[in-house]
């Protein structure tokens, strides 16, 4: 089964051109978070929308849309949505940028996600034009994955500069990467394989702001096996949400 | 569909060890991706003032490929005697000019820039002027390289109507503040989103002026070529965009 693990809502609904290049392109999941309007730093009410926004998704896209919640670690509620949200169905959390994975907020959330058994997204970017100002980078996911070994992490974009994302998580086994977003530099597919094992590797989009078929093609067009393509495509982030 | 790849390059890059290093890796992405020709630039020569050499490296990279691989020469119209790589550049048998002015360091308001583009213009060969070569957020620290902005696009394009200039790697915000500038063309390989870009390109551009461009083997080829295969486009559009367009700029 084909499942794209990174997809989000904007304007709380999700993007007509990505249900239909889904079913264009034979994806059959997509694991969706809203991230409300995007702002950096949200009020645990904003972030109580947006995953109001995602259980409407879920319900209008039965079948189709996997609900990802999203929070805020800062606000002490944080851990307690991500268990009302897998309570009502969703089946991962989404940590974006509102505080790094190295502070130690985002532990009660982590432990949550361990006891609920569903795994993190966390993004991650090493950018040379400066990260925001609790952007985690690849060696802050890398070191929450060591402190938390039961924690299934997901870091986004193979952390973006992906080249050193790869050697921050590489000895981190509870750490896999999903291959999201708009740099599609040839090569950084065939390195995750080599580096992680194709099992750590996990189809994502970043959809509606990156084409599906695009996102689709780094993995198809990579020189790697189609046992791995099958694994990056579907059964990675599969075997993950199998546990809730 | 015929596809013709404006925005190839040589493996000459700093940064990484590139993966695919050979004119054998990059036709082999080119038959993965179903892309029959490709325009080949000489990436070395955004590193090295004096693009001769690079020039040269390029003719010996494409040499047993002349049937599926072209060379687009370098020049860096701030250096001495740059007319020769557009003397070369003919006698090679190049079908485009390569400009990389944010690393060769002038802007394209120089009067050195606009003379080239004029000769280039007068001998009948388009430019091909590199926006960027990378995401700035995957630059080196130490080496970021701005990118060529829209207004300095849109000054080159003005100074010389006549010049039939390709842009490499813009974005689409960027594509979108150059509708006013007929003689600029754009590659697709800076894009690669948002859901429906393309149709929001088709129309502040129009067809004419988009080509692919993959900017192989930086980038994975198959993308780009997804981008126009998934869309919903007319034959006649999908066929303009693919090759149609480049083969009319520059008459291959």
């Amino acid at each position: 089964m084909l499942i794209d693990a990174h997809v989000h809502l904007k304007g709380g609904a999700l993007h007509p051109g990505v249900v239909e290049a889904a079913a264009r392109l034979g994806i059959e999941r997509l694991l969706v978070s809203s991230l409300g309007a995007f702002q950096y730093e949200p009020a645990h009410d904003q972030c109580l929308q947006a995953n109001r926004e995602t259980e409407a998704a879920m319900r209008r896209h039965p079948g189709l849309v996997l609900g990802a919640c999203y929070v805020n670690p800062r606000f002490a509620q944080a851990a307690d949505e991500a268990g009302r949200c897998v309570e009502a169905g969703m089946v991962a959390v989404k940590l974006w940028v509102a505080a790094p994975a190295s502070d130690p907020c985002v532990f009660p959330v982590v432990e949550k996600a361990i006891a609920l058994g569903v795994p993190i997204l966390q993004h991650a970017w090493h950018k040379a034009t400066g990260n925001l100002p609790y952007e985690s980078t690849p060696s802050e996911v890398a070191a929450l994955g060591r402190r938390y070994p039961e924690a299934a992490l997901i870091m986004a974009h193979i952390g973006g500069d992906w080249e050193r994302g790869l050697r921050a998580v590489r000895g981190v086994r509870n750490v896999s990467v999903d291959t999201s977003g708009s740099i599609i530099e040839a090569g950084m597919i065939e390195a995750a394989v080599e580096q992680l094992g194709a099992a750590r590797v996990i189809f994502g989009s970043d959809a509606d702001g990156v084409e599906p078929a695009v996102a689709l093609a780094k993995i198809t067009g990579a020189e790697i096996s189609d046992e791995a393509k099958r694994l990056i495509l579907g059964d990675n982030v599969a075997a993950l949400l199998s546990h809730t | 569909m015929d596809l013709l790849d404006i925005n190839a390059y040589t493996p000459d890059w700093p940064f990484r060890r590139l993966r695919h290093r050979t004119a054998d890796d990059l036709l082999r992405l080119m038959d993965a991706a179903g892309i029959a020709r490709a325009v080949v630039s000489p990436l070395g020569a955004a590193f090295r003032l004096d693009a001769s050499g690079p020039n040269a490296e390029l003719l010996e990279f494409i040499r047993n490929h002349a049937d599926r691989l072209a060379a687009a020469f370098a020049v860096n119209p701030n250096y001495p005697t740059w007319e020769d790589g557009l003397r070369e550049a003919l006698e090679g048998g190049a079908v485009a000019l390569r400009l990389y002015p944010n690393y060769h360091a002038y802007p394209t308001a120089d009067s050195a820039c606009i003379e080239a583009t004029h000769a280039a213009a007068e001998a009948g060969l388009p430019l091909l002027v590199a926006a960027r070569l990378q995401d700035e957020r995957s630059h080196h620290p130490m080496m970021k390289v701005p990118p060529v902005t829209p207004g300095a696009l849109a000054r080159l394009a003005a100074a010389v109507p006549r010049a039939r200039l390709v842009v490499t790697m813009l974005r689409l915000a960027e594509v979108q503040g150059l509708v006013e500038a007929p003689n600029l063309h754009f590659d697709l390989c800076g894009m690669q989103g948002p859901v429906g870009f393309l149709a929001q390109l088709l129309e502040a551009v129009g067809p004419e002026r988009l080509l692919l461009g993959t900017a192989l083997p930086l980038q994975y080829p198959l993308p780009s070529v997804e981008k126009l295969r998934t869309a919903t486009l007319s034959p006649e559009v999908h066929a303009a965009i693919a090759s149609g367009n480049a083969k009319r700029l520059l008459h291959m």
